[in-house]
């Protein structure tokens, strides 16, 4: 503490009053780092300036948002609150990568940031640097960079990918989505990330990955399983994949297995790029198994829908379906 | 008023208040406290004694704080952000069993404290931390230089934490800082 006492005292205060330059805020970092004493004095000094915060008490309405957010976790079908949510997420997505872009710009103008958007309705795929190979899905958006520098590879994604990873055990390779990081040497996965869907998962086909995300923390995938985070309570689960369906997309084919009408409808609107909406109620315990080889139009899969299930559909517009539920109808009986 | 209710409201501030310490966004500070309450809302958790419970919110805020510093981290490798560091090492602090002053005080006694402080003191804490000025706002309202304020703040807080915390090492060696300082001047 030999640097003056006025001096660390005028940093901690500017630093606390949210003032101070990043060489400033460095300063006190060494400065707090240099020994215990140091570390003691910020921290408490910090505390008592935290706990005088003038913070007016928010709890209320807090508690009224806390008890919105239990409803729609106990919704069976929060579709049209997701699709908002979902649109705002799409927002900050944008954001949040333009945010990246201009970031990465400023700092490391060599190593440029790409941003490879899949249109719906289509597929592709993508080769890094290293050699690894990418697929992605129907509107799908993967970010990474031109060339990769440093420890790690990192790339970010929304929807739909299949990874095979070149192997580099001194350079982990990590997929950085909205909910869950996965970090890998070299494997074959899969990572299903769309915003706009309630669950997001990974599926390890080879090797070991490793899996990190805010609810649950870290845990790793063996291969054979599948990963699923649902956002909406962040609950982790994991079970045995199907590895034939969770990679039929990428040969061209259309495989589902036990999904609910929201999620199968969701796919349908990616894989086709049109618009179906659901009907309001009714659908909740429907489950949907199906292959389908993507030779088929929207009408067809649809009709074969209608066949297996209590639902209808009309066309509202070029792209656009309408779902409707017929209760009791033959159809009911049938399943 | 249900059980859960009355613990919504008996702990609301102060775990905001906390996060707030090691999450800058405010948005993202509710976040992680509402997270905490959905963790013991309807678990029997609920039936935890009082203290029990609250060191549990508490623990549960300073994990998911943890977690929320680790993925900026993750965010931001490429930067060596000193702001972030600072507050990991507060935070892991934080988990080695000392407990903050949000924790262990009421607002009241903080208050009270805050109204026995000198007048000069009280005024640049009711300036900075009441009325939200910026050192140099204050500096500019009492025609006095910024580091005379932040030296003045500095002061003010090692007294209020004197005042605060009862006894023991801590508060000697806080004041024996203090008096250095005070002697240098």
């Amino acid at each position: 503490m030999d640097k003056s006492n006025d001096h660390i005292e005028n940093l901690i205060i500017c630093y606390l009053n949210g003032k101070c330059s990043e060489v400033q805020k460095q300063e006190l970092l060494d400065w707090v780092n240099a020994s215990e004493e140091n570390k003691l004095l910020f921290i408490r000094t910090k505390d008592i300036w935290d706990s005088a915060r003038q913070q007016p008490d928010c709890s209320n309405e807090q508690l009224i948002d806390f008890y919105r957010r239990l409803v729609v976790r106990k919704e069976k079908t929060p579709v049209r609150h997701l699709l908002r949510v979902a649109s705002m997420a799409a927002m900050l997505a944008v954001a949040f990568v333009a945010g990246i872009l201009v970031y990465s710009y400023l700092l490391f103008p060599e190593a440029r940031q790409i941003v490879y958007s899949v249109p719906l309705g289509s597929k592709a795929s993508v080769e890094l640097s290293d050699g690894t190979k990418i697929s992605l899905n129907s509107g799908s958006t993967l970010t990474y960079p031109d060339n990769f520098r440093g420890k790690t590879r990192t790339v970010s994604l929304t929807g739909e990918a299949y990874f095979e990873v070149s192997s580099d055990k001194s350079h982990p390779f990590i997929v950085q989505t909205r909910h869950f990081d996965v970090r890998v040497t070299g494997t074959q996965f899969d990572v299903c990330a769309y915003d706009d869907d309630q669950l997001a998962s990974a599926t390890l086909f080879e090797g070991g990955v490793e899996l990190s995300g805010k609810s649950f923390g870290k845990m790793v995938l063996n291969p054979g399983e599948r990963a699923v985070v649902d956002k909406i309570n962040g609950r982790l689960t994991v079970e045995n994949a199907d590895i034939q369906t969770i990679t039929s997309w990428k040969d061209g084919k259309f495989y589902f297995k036990n999904i609910s009408l929201p999620d199968l409808i969701k796919r349908l609107e990616r894989w086709y790029d049109v618009s179906i909406k659901l009907p309001e109620r009714g659908i909740d315990t429907l489950k949907y198994s199906g292959r389908f080889q993507n030779q088929e139009t929207i009408w067809q899969v649809l009709d074969a829908l209608k066949l297996t299930s209590p639902i209808d559909y009309t066309r509202e517009n070029l792209r656009e379906f309408k779902l409707q539920y017929l209760p009791g109808s033959a159809n009911d009986k049938k399943r | 008023m249900s059980r859960f209710d009355q613990i919504y409201y008996r702990y609301h501030r102060q775990l905001l208040l906390f996060s707030l310490k090691f999450v800058e966004r405010e948005a993202d500070a509710l976040d992680i406290v509402q997270e905490v309450f959905i963790s013991v809302w309807a678990t029997d958790r609920l039936n935890y004694d009082e203290a029990h419970l609250k060191s549990y919110l508490f623990q549960a805020t300073r994990n998911r704080c943890l977690n929320y510093l680790k993925h900026q981290g993750i965010m931001r490798q490429y930067e060596k952000n000193a702001a972030l560091q600072l507050r990991q090492i507060e935070l892991v602090h934080y988990q080695s069993g000392e407990k903050s002053l949000i924790e262990t005080e009421s607002v009241d006694r903080i208050n009270q404290a805050i109204e026995s402080l000198s007048d000069v003191q009280k005024e640049v804490i009711l300036l900075s931390r009441f009325d939200g000025l910026s050192n140099q706002e204050i500096a500019d309202k009492l025609g006095i230089p910024v580091r005379t304020v932040e030296t003045r703040i500095f002061r003010a807080l090692q007294k209020l934490r004197e005042k605060i915390t009862s006894t023991g090492h801590i508060l000697l060696m806080v004041m024996g800082f203090f008096r250095r300082s005070e002697k240098m001047n």
